[in-house]
Order: C-alpha cells, then structure tokens, then sequence
C-alpha cells in the first residue's frame, strides 16, 4: 500500500517515512502543497499524511482541493497547534483524523492502519488471534492454549485494543482515549495499572509473555 | 516648512475648538451690532417722518386758515425767532406749478425741479429725492390743499445719517476689542479644556518609549476628562499586573523545563560516550521519549491554565450529568485505588444536570482524584459526596490522606507549587491550579480544608442548570461503549 507524506521539515518528514516503511508501506513524499496535489491526483494513495503549515498551498487549502476533485483517500491532518478550533476546522475541511505535533510515531502507525481499515471496508473479523491467544469478539470470550480466562470489562478492551494492533506499538494516551475516552493524559498510572493486570492474567503462567512494555512509547502485544 | 507647521496646527483638536469657540463668539456679536444699527436707523427714520407729517398738517392747517400771504408771514415769523429752517417747505398749484418754496440750511443739492415732474403720493407716504452727488436723500410728505394747489414739507436725510455713522464708528470701536477678546477666550478654553488629553496623550507616549510606570495625572475634579484619566490608569495597572504575572510563569516555566532537558541531555550525553553497545543506547533513548512527554504534558497544563486564567479558554457548554461524570471519574481510577486496597465511595442523588463543559469538568474531577489517591496511603479510603443544593451542586472529594500544612493549604493554588511531601510524588503542581481555573471559569468556586495526617477535603461548587427545575433532557450527550 502507498502512502503520501506531505510536510515541508526535512527531519520529520525523514522519519515519518523512515516509519512508514519500515511497517510495510511504499512512501512517497512532497515538501509543499503543490507537489503534494499534483502526486494525489496522480496516483491512488491508500493514505494521506499532511501538515497543516505548507509553504504556498497551505495544508487545509491540499485538502479541500482533493476532497474537491473526489480524491477520497483518507487523510490524517498534521498540526503544531493543539486547539479544539483548529482540530475542528481540520476534520471539516476533509481530513479524517488529527495529530498535534509533537506526536508518537507508533500512534501515527495505529491511527493510519485503523483509517485504511475504515476506507477499505474490511470485513470484521469474528476472532483475533495471535499464536495461541484468541479473542472471540461474539462471545466475547478469552483463551490461551485452550484456557479460559475471564476478564473485566476494561482488561477486555485493552487486549481488543492491543490485538487489533498486534505487533504495533499501543501508546498510553490511544488506551486512555480508547478505553475512557478521556483525551488528556492522566499523571498516575491509570494505565500501567490496567496492562499489569492484564499481565498478570493472561502472562504469568506461561512462559513466553505476549504483552511487552517499550519504555517511553507504549505497549506492544506480540509473540516471538 | 511653516505651512507644515500651520497644518498641523490646524489639524489639532485644541486649534479647532478655539476656532470654533472665537468664531462663534465673534459672530454673535456682530449679529447684536448689526441689530442695534438697524433698530437705531429704523427708529431715527421712524422720528424724522412723524415730525415732517406734524408739519404737513400744521402748515395745511395755518394755509386754510390764513391763506398763502398769512402763511409766508408766519413762516418767516418763526424762521426770525428759532434762526433755523429745518423742513423744505413747497407750495405748487392745482398743476403742480411752483408758487412758494423754503429750502433749509445745510441744503446738498436737489434736482428740485423733478419735483414737478413726479407724481404726488398719499398721505402718510414719502417720495424719495436723492441728492445729485447722493449724499443725502430728501423725503418729502405731500397733501392737496381743499383749493387744489398741493402743500409738500421734506427733511433731508443727512442730520440722521450722521448720527448713525457716529454709531457706526462706536460699534466699530466697541467691535475689535470683542474679537480680540473672542479668539483669546476661546484659545484660552481650548488649552485648558484639552490639558488632561495632552497629559494622556504625555503618558502614552512615554510608555511607548519604555517608561511602564508613567501614569497620568488625576485631578479629582470628577468630569468626564478626569474620569478618563482614572480609567485609564486602572487599566495600566491591571496591564502591570499581568505583565508582572505573566513575567513570574516565564520564569518559573523556564526553571521547570530545565530540569527535565538537564535529565534529557545527561542521558544522550552517557548514551553517546559509552561503547557498551545497544542496550545504553535504548535506555537513554527510552528517557528521551520519557522527557520529551513531560515537557509537553507542562507545555499542555500551562496552555490550559493560562488560558483559563486569561479567560480565553473556550468552554463547549453542553447539559451534562453530574453524577455520571464523577462515577466515571471513579470508573477511571478503580484499578488504581484497587491496586492501594483504597476503598472508594459515592453518595450521590440519581442525577445533577449542569450546563457545562463536559470535558474540562472531567479533568477537573481525574485531577481530584488522582491528587486523592496519590497521596492517600495503602488502605485509606475516599469519600465522594454530590449534593445537590438551592441552586448549586457541591461535589466533595475527602481523603484519609497524608494532609496539607496551613502552609501548604495557602499556596495549592498556585501554579507549579508542589508542597514538601508532594515532591517525593509524580506529577507537575498545575493540576490543582487548573481546577480552580476550569471551576472558576464555570462560574464555580473550590475550596479545600485540611490539617496534617488527618486527610483533606476538596469541595467545588458549580451553579445548576438555568432551568435546574426539571431535568435537562440529554441531547448529544456521547454514550461511552466499551471498544
């Protein structure tokens, strides 16, 4: 799948792509809006990356003008400034999601999957499974290696969360916004709490342990 | 560079009051004086023309009485003993033919045979003969005696028009130093009517230029200039204030964010020194991330705050429930205080409906909680209780926690103070100061009560929906689903 990075600083948008690519995906890059519309309309993007601050065509103005020339790839809108106002104005112009700089690469990652999910209608899956953990979203049940586990209403829903992005990186702010809705980051250890229960639950009698903490970015659910 | 200098004399305020004011004043004495001259002429011209008819019918009077002959004798008669001749006297006949005339002293010249020519008036009106060099006019009053022949008396217009040239050159007299007098007086009101705007304008200029402190002079005369000034030197110190405010959170942003770039920078600086491989590298690069969180958690929190305080935080004001609102608050923290065996409870009616913003209410409450459970130790409790009240709801958030000095008590509210025993904890000192601000922004006060090793309680108040009567139905209120 192909993705359009649009964003004028050369740092970030080295390591947005260096992102993309590393997980998977065929990156092409513009520096400003006019060479981001001529690529867009060009060629069929999975998904779109643009900064709302462009030399010349500014971020919003690229996107309206796609939205206008039914380009309809899904678009997440860069933005150094955190209001309620601008992020509004973003998802009105056309953009399907928002991150304000400085943001984590891993939410980036999760957030694009989930938006090529939404735009290419995968079916919903009835389990999710990794290796030997399989989550059964109809019964709504849990098991490894043939064991049931019950779970409390939030420990499901992070391991939903954390399988959904089995393999990436699920930072504490997506599990906060997921789980509670809550979009600002609390200072106690809500979540850490959350994830060593879970731990303690689906990990400690088995001796290779799916649930893996990366210090400074998040959780990550993987088998080796 | 003269014209300049009149241009922008002409453009000043003060210029044009004056000129407005002397202009004004001028104009409205001459008017008096012009007046005055017309009412004198109207009245002299009033007087001359009563005498010459009294005249008229005297001599028709004495001319029936004694013919033509007895008129001449009297006529000659009275010129004996009064040595003056002031009316033009004429006698024509039937034909308008002249039989008799007496011309008065002081006589300009008259084309006085047009006299024949013109027809005769009325009674009571004046035929007007000007002099040949129209010094003078001579009006003249005319009757026809019952024997046909016409009797005409006239005064020249001269004795009159000297008396009103003398008037002329009074008022004129009178008419400089008025003017004089005028543009003084209103340049005068002018410069003093405008001295408390050039002081405003002084003070302005001079904090311009730097001077902060320069303030302008009041003189409690209570006018409206004066009231002005008082305005304005209210808001120059509400200004100070806040420069000075906002001055101490520079300063105090500046020292907190050293700190962690201090950790940030130390641990690159090991990373890249040491040549044990990768995993230094991951752990210093871990504490990067680690940093750089922190530093945008305080960049968010003093965002927030300032702008609540500021009064620019804009509140998205929906009807929300407040009960539901802190059992989720409760619902966030309850792995937390699980995990600290803290007992959590709720009294609570069924519903509270505020008009309010449902976010920021739900950082206020994270805030109060995660403060409570920070700081209340393994097996303590905490009580949460929303009441409702006439036409407030109170929610209180008491702990069996470790307590606040009176010291401590005093300075929670500021921003970035974290009391002696809150540093051993995580967290940053904004929390408590962003309450307050998002409560006080709601039109709501926070107060909080505590002593030493015996807990504290913090209780907000929030004024009820405007229509608290009933309940507010709850439109676009988002359902929280489980993912």
């Amino acid at each position: 799948m192909r993705i359009l990075v649009v964003e004028d600083d050369p740092k970030i948008g080295r390591f947005i792509v260096t992102a993309l690519k590393q997980a998977g995906f065929a990156v092409d890059r513009a520096e400003n809006g006019e060479d981001g519309l001529h690529l867009a309309l060009c060629t069929p993007y999975a998904a779109a990356v643009i900064d709302v601050m462009l030399p010349g065509l500014s971020g919003l103005d690229l996107i309206g003008e796609l939205r206008k020339r039914k380009v309809v790839s899904p678009v997440i809108i860069l933005s150094a400034r955190r209001s309620v106002d601008d992020r509004v104005a973003g998802l009105l112009t056309g953009g399907d999601d928002y991150l304000t700089k400085p943001f984590s690469l891993s939410e980036l990652l999760a957030r694009i999957h989930a938006l090529i999910r939404r735009a290419t209608n995968a079916t919903e899956p009835v389990r999710l499974i990794v290796n030997d953990l399989v989550l059964d979203l109809r019964a709504r049940e849990v098991t490894r290696g043939g064991r049931q586990f019950s779970l409390q209403a939030r420990e499901y829903s992070l391991l939903e969360l954390l399988l959904r992005n089995a393999g990436r990186p699920v930072s504490k702010t997506m599990i906060l916004e997921g789980l509670w809705d809550y979009n600002f980051s609390a200072q106690t250890n809500v979540v850490d709490v959350l994830v060593c229960r879970l731990r303690n639950k689906l990990d400690r009698d088995f001796p290779d342990k799916m649930i893996h903490t990366i210090r400074g970015v998040g959780y990550v659910l993987k088998h080796h | 560079m003269f014209s300049s200098t009149i241009k922008t004399l002409r453009q000043t305020t003060g210029f044009r009051l004056a000129l407005l004011s002397s202009a004004s004043f001028i104009v409205g004495t001459l008017f008096l004086f012009a007046f005055a001259y017309f009412l004198l002429s109207a009245s002299l011209q009033a007087r001359d023309r009563d005498s010459i008819d009294a005249r008229l019918r005297q001599l028709a009077a004495q001319y029936q009485a004694a013919d033509l002959a007895g008129l001449k004798r009297s006529l000659a008669l009275e010129s004996s003993i009064r040595k003056t001749k002031p009316y033009f006297i004429r006698i024509a006949g039937p034909s308008n033919a002249l039989v008799f005339m007496e011309i008065p002293d002081q006589w300009a010249e008259f084309d006085l045979a047009r006299l024949e020519r013109l027809p005769l008036t009325e009674l009571g009106s004046f035929m007007r003969l000007p002099a040949n060099d129209d010094s003078a006019v001579l009006e003249i009053a005319s009757l026809r005696l019952p024997d046909g022949s016409i009797l005409q008396v006239g005064k020249s217009t001269d004795e009159r028009d000297e008396i009103l040239a003398l008037f002329g050159w009074i008022l004129a007299g009178v008419a400089i130093p008025v003017v004089v007098i005028g543009i003084a007086s209103g340049a005068f009101l002018a410069v003093r009517a405008l001295r408390p705007i050039r002081e405003l304008i002084e003070t302005v200029r001079a904090i311009d230029s730097g001077a902060m402190t320069a303030r302008v002079p009041v003189r409690r005369t209570g006018d409206e200039l004066d009231s002005l000034a008082q305005l304005f030197n209210g808001m120059l110190n509400r200004i100070a204030v806040l420069i000075e405010g906002m001055r101490g959170a520079l300063d105090t942003v500046a020292h907190e964010l050293r700190t962690p770039i201090a950790r940030m920078r130390g641990a690159a600086e090991i990373a890249l020194q040491s040549d044990r491989g990768t995993d230094i590298a991951r752990e210093a690069l871990s504490d990067c991330i680690e940093e750089s969180d922190r530093i945008l958690r305080l960049l968010d929190g003093l965002m927030d705050l300032s702008e609540a305080e500021a009064g620019t935080l804009v509140l998205k004001r929906e009807p929300v429930d407040i009960v539901a609102l802190v059992e989720e608050a409760i619902d966030l923290y309850r792995y937390v205080s699980e995990e600290k065996a803290i007992s959590v409870a709720l009294e609570a009616p069924d519903r509270v409906w505020v008009t309010a913003d449902r976010g920021r209410l739900r950082q206020v409450m994270a805030n109060l909680l995660d403060n409570a459970t920070k700081y209340t130790p393994r097996g303590g409790r905490i009580d949460l209780k929303v009441s409702r009240e006439k036409s407030t709801v109170a929610i209180a958030v008491a702990d069996t926690g470790i307590g606040m000095t009176p010291q401590d008590l005093s300075r929670i509210w500021d921003r970035l103070y974290r009391g002696d025993r809150g540093r051993a904890q995580r967290g940053m000192g904004l929390g408590l100061s962003l309450v307050k601000a998002i409560v006080e922004a709601h039109g709501g006060q926070v107060v909080a009560a505590s002593a030493p090793d015996s807990g504290s309680v913090f209780r907000i108040t929030l004024p009820l929906a405007s229509d608290s009567g009933r309940p507010v139905p709850p439109t676009g209120r988002a359902e929280r689903t489980a993912i």
